[in-house]
């Protein structure tokens, strides 16, 4: 999926941070890299957005559960949380990657 | 309101790093974790390449200090820790590897201060011979997929003492 700068403005900013955590699991995808990271683990989640928003353990539970309802996360058996492919490229487009970001000129205003 | 620094947070100055790694390990481990040491010693030198030292209680514990300072001093002055897991780790009811653990991860949270993603990994598990269910129910449960190897996969030390020093090579210091 191609994302626009106003696409990714209107995903509220806790869940584009909860996606950046998830940033260490595409990473260590890359060949080569020695230290794999193939989940991130609730409590580190939990450590990221509580520091940043103050959200309690509950909140982060539900924002986790609104991610993976919607297919951008999954959790597997053990409670290890990783992007889906769909989450993958939302997480490069968050990251600055030019990849999968549209560019759109700004309208005219009309004078 | 947004917080910017995590409340117990540790200042490591990266001009005071002298080890390469802190190797994390219960006394039962000693023989075969000073191998280690000694193959990475071996290899990072390879070529005339400055080589990579680690620090071992066993070489480098300075006699008379208070032991929880010399443990804090000196995961500060690693750039990483590598935290050896096998069944005698779990089993061992001691604790200073647990406080190894717990210092270690603050010393992480730190350099990732301010950071959403584990951009600086300071802490290295390598699980010998321990599955996951040994580790349910304890603090290392959240390390393990974190893997520089296939955990249950046998590794010779040779080998596993590669992988830390390509791990450190690639890492650089943070």
């Amino acid at each position: 999926m191609t994302w626009t700068p106003e696409q990714l403005e209107q995903i509220p900013e806790v869940y584009r941070d909860f996606m950046v955590v998830l940033k260490p699991v595409l990473d260590s995808k890359a060949p080569g890299r020695v230290l794999r990271i193939n989940g991130i683990p609730f409590g580190m989640v939990y450590e990221a957005l509580s520091n940043r928003y103050d959200y309690d353990i509950e909140q982060v539970r539900q924002l986790a559960h609104n991610l993976c309802r919607e297919g951008w996360i999954e959790e597997d058996n053990l409670g290890f949380f990783t992007p889906t492919a769909k989450g993958e490229d939302l997480i490069r487009a968050l990251s600055g990657s030019e990849d999968g970001v549209r560019k759109t000129v700004p309208p005219l205003p009309a004078f | 309101m947004a917080k910017q620094r995590p409340p117990w947070f540790v200042p490591r100055d990266a001009a005071s790093v002298r080890y390469a790694f802190f190797l994390s390990h219960v006394a039962e481990d000693s023989e075969e974790v000073q191998q280690l040491a000694s193959t990475i010693h071996a290899f990072s030198g390879r070529g005339g390449r400055t080589p990579l030292t680690c620090f071992l209680d066993v070489n480098n514990w300075p006699i008379g200090c208070e032991n929880t300072s010399v443990i804090k001093a000196f995961l500060l002055k690693s750039a990483y820790c590598v935290v050896w897991v096998t069944p005698a780790y779990l089993q061992s009811v001691r604790g200073w590897v647990w406080m190894e653990l717990a210092y270690a991860e603050l010393i992480e949270l730190s350099l990732n201060a301010a950071l959403l993603d584990l951009r600086h990994p300071y802490i290295v598990p390598v699980f010998r011979n321990v599955t996951v269910n040994q580790l349910e129910r304890t603090p290392l449960f959240d390390y393990w997929q974190r893997q520089l190897v296939v955990p249950n996969k046998e590794y010779p030390l040779h080998e596993l003492a590669k992988k830390l020093v390509e791990f450190h090579e690639q890492e650089g210091l943070h």
